[in-house]
């Protein structure tokens, strides 16, 4: 987006265009050039170890558009919360039990979308309970609420499925969660390029998110209240309620998550988002936020989540051992993260 | 004053000695002896002998008992099934109101329901059938919140220990870890069975589950019968750290192996779900083109792996295991291309069967192993499984 960097608040929006200088145009694209050097390294080790292009294919590509979408919304909520200063550990859990609300609403007779805006809501609840937890209790930091919401979120949501998962969704889940359209041509034939529904569904998430948060008056104090609480106070801007507000919505996306993947599983799963969380913090990171809240951009967490999931899907292709995968992501999150602290390091000077 | 006390402490402590004995093992007289008749059921003795239907738990506990001492009564493992011929103790009316009063508390530590398998829920409703059999017995059911959440299995187990537990059956989260746990269990001279998933200690005194490498055999060997030599297949694997599962890959690898198919891949993910079976198929389909089967650790994996060849229009041979509801009813629709059923409701029977006749004396009886059985369910079988 346009001002990744600096504090939206403090510069007027128009003059983002201007850039100044080699560095700045760096820092924007910065990210985009370590996903594209770990795909072509991952394309190269493939040619060199096993002989075959899999990897960098088109169906390849479709399939990791199918494989992010579900954890793109939980990681915009994260961003939101982390933008804050603060952090949503609960997104998993959330996504559970709002997954499972929708189905069991939709088993029970709910039309699609009522059972959609159920979950929704449901989210948004476990997000309130979250953000007023932290304003209105005043507990130190959103790591307290959030973690008592994990067990929460993840309790409820074994109680109400019994622990067992529950299968099939209505179509309108399908054609958001597994969808295609396809391009070029009226009908999908097998060689059709397909972009896959969830994949667009993100993507207007994520451009809608962009415009919310640098176009807005919300959305810029948003930035304000992580960049320095003490100034947004004091330039009157009502804090608590944004906190509130940021983990609401946080809640809701990861609803949304619930929605795309209860469409894509076809079916509502007790156990699914287990460590989501992780993946979308390990996204927001890479992508370039600070955790001292203020900075980054939503592209940058969508190349982040990019990452994560070129990651997992490419050392799948190279067939590395799944002990020795754990090992990898774990590198690889702190060599990118490195990566992007020495480069902000090298253009401030 | 201090001379005084320590006596009396001596005393309290040896009565305190004798205690676990008393409870254990109660020497029981026997009013007199009965020859189970055919169509005899406990409950038809009960009736005859004490009037109620409901007091034969004090028949089955007493015989135990007396099995204990002297071989020639019979030893009662299910209360449901007595035979022909077999020695039973009737107590005097009153030892069996003392023997019905008597409550035994054990608990059952699976691995769900938390863990999103409805196969665990068969084993609990297994375990409460046999528990509601032996008509004494106080089942509790705790589970960790994740398959692989050791740690909160070893609370629990150590928190049941504290609070009175005389009997434990458990589903281990891990081989080796629950270790130094299950000896203060021994040193508690509480009886431990394992179910489905065994720990690496001396301290059970069985484990009563599937042979998961002969269930793994059979998924190998459908794909070979389907697909002859030379088939290529995708592992879709889990958490290999668990006994149950580590042997389920390599009794797949050994079925294939009977007629050289080729393993072209193997992923693993430790939730063993739908979303995880799927995405790890996906990646199989894109790296192998050519792909034939997918043999999977579970029926969520199998499921999710299912949509993932309907999404990319590849109609490929997967094979489950568990033989849950949504599993079999796949395969019955032609879905799926085989499950592996286990016997779950099996294993909760056995596991409070055999923990009570330990509790009655008679640990030395119970066999270190003891099967719960495996089939393979395919389109022509399924119907029996629904």
């Amino acid at each position: 987006m346009s001002q990744s960097g600096t504090t939206p608040a403090a510069t007027p929006a128009k003059t983002a265009v201007q850039l100044r200088g080699l560095g700045e145009l760096f820092e924007r694209v910065g990210i985009l050039i370590v996903l594209l050097v770990l795909i072509a390294l991952i394309t190269i080790v493939e040619r060199l170890a096993n002989g075959t292009a899999y990897f960098l294919s088109i169906e390849n590509f479709s399939n990791i558009a199918r494989q992010i979408p579900w954890q793109a919304p939980l990681a915009l909520g994260e961003f939101l919360a982390i933008l804050t200063a603060g952090i949503d550990l609960s997104v998993g859990s959330v996504l559970a039990l709002a997954m499972m609300s929708t189905v069991i609403a939709a088993h029970a007779g709910v039309p699609a979308i009522p059972a959609m805006l159920i979950g929704l809501a449901v989210g948004a609840a476990c997000g309130a309970v979250n953000g007023l937890a932290l304003t209105r209790l005043r507990l130190p930091h959103p790591f307290i609420p959030t973690l008592a919401m994990v067990y929460i979120a993840r309790g409820l949501t074994n109680l109400l499925s019994n622990g067992t998962p529950i299968l099939r969704v209505p179509w309108e889940f399908r054609v958001l969660g597994a969808g295609n359209v396809c391009l070029f041509t009226f009908e999908c034939t097998p060689t059709s390029l397909r972009i896959p529904v969830p994949f667009i569904v993100v993507v207007l998430l994520f451009v809608g998110f962009g415009i919310f948060l640098t176009r807005t008056r919300t959305g810029r104090h948003i930035y304000a209240v992580g960049g320095n609480p003490q100034a947004a106070l004091y330039s009157g801007i009502n804090v608590n309620k944004i906190l509130t507000l940021v983990y609401i919505l946080s809640g809701a996306l990861a609803a949304v998550g619930a929605i795309l993947l209860a469409g894509r599983t076809n079916s509502g799963e007790p156990q699914a988002g287990v460590g989501t969380e992780l993946v979308a913090i390990a996204a927001v990171i890479i992508g370039g936020a600070s955790f001292f809240g203020g900075r980054g951009n939503v592209f940058g967490v969508f190349i982040g989540l990019v990452i994560m999931g070129v990651i997992g899907n490419g050392l799948n292709i190279l067939g590395v051992q799944p002990f020795w995968q754990q090992v990898a992501i774990g590198v690889i999150i702190l060599l990118v993260a490195t990566l992007d602290v020495v480069r902000r390091r090298t253009n401030r000077t | 004053m201090l001379r005084k006390i320590v006596p009396l402490l001596i005393v309290i402590g040896a009565l305190l000695l004798t205690l676990p004995q008393v409870t254990h093992a109660a020497a029981v007289a026997c009013a007199k002896d009965y020859s189970v008749q055919a169509d005899d059921w406990l409950s038809k003795s009960s009736e005859k002998e004490f009037g109620s239907t409901t007091a034969y738990p004090a028949i089955a506990l007493a015989t135990n008992m007396k099995h204990a001492e002297d071989s020639s009564y019979a030893l009662i493992v299910d209360p449901n099934r007595i035979e022909v011929g077999w020695k039973l103790c009737i107590p005097s009316a009153e030892d069996a109101k003392t023997l019905n009063a008597t409550r035994y508390k054990i608990l059952m530590d699976t691995k769900g329901p938390g863990s999103g398998n409805p196969f665990w829920r068969k084993v609990e409703v297994g375990g409460d059938d046999a528990a509601k059999a032996w008509g004494v017995v106080t089942l509790a059911h705790q589970a960790p919140p994740e398959e692989s959440d050791v740690q909160t299995q070893i609370k629990q187990l150590e928190d049941a220990l504290t609070t009175g537990t005389q009997g434990l059956v458990l589903a281990a989260t891990d081989k080796v870890a629950l270790n130094s746990t299950l000896d203060k269990y021994k040193a508690a001279n509480v009886p431990v069975v394992t179910i489905d998933s065994d720990a690496d200690s001396p301290v059970k005194l069985s484990f009563i589950g599937t042979d998961n490498k002969a269930g793994g055999k059979l998924q190998g060997q459908y794909v070979c019968k389907l697909l002859g030599a030379g088939a290529k297949v995708g592992l879709i694997e889990g958490n290999l750290t668990a006994q149950s599962i580590a042997d389920r890959v390599a009794g797949a690898k050994e079925g294939l192996a009977t007629c050289n198919a080729n393993v072209v891949k193997e992923l693993s993910e430790g939730t063993h779900s739908i979303a995880g079976g799927q995405k790890l198929a996906e990646d199989i389909m894109t790296a192998n083109p050519d792909v034939q089967a997918l043999i999977a650790i579970n029926d969520n994996q199998a499921l999710g792996a299912l949509a993932a060849a309907k999404a990319a229009g590849k109609t490929l041979v997967i094979i489950g295991y568990d033989a849950n509801p949504d599993a079999v009813k796949s395969v019955a629709e032609g879905g799926l291309a085989a499950t592996i059923a286990q016997r779950p409701a099996n294993m909760g029977i056995f596991g409070v069967n055999w923990i009570m006749v330990a509790l009655t004396g008679n640990a030395k009886e119970i066999s270190n192993r003891i099967d719960t059985g495996t089939a393979l369910v395919t389109k022509e079988n399924a119907a029996q499984f629904q």
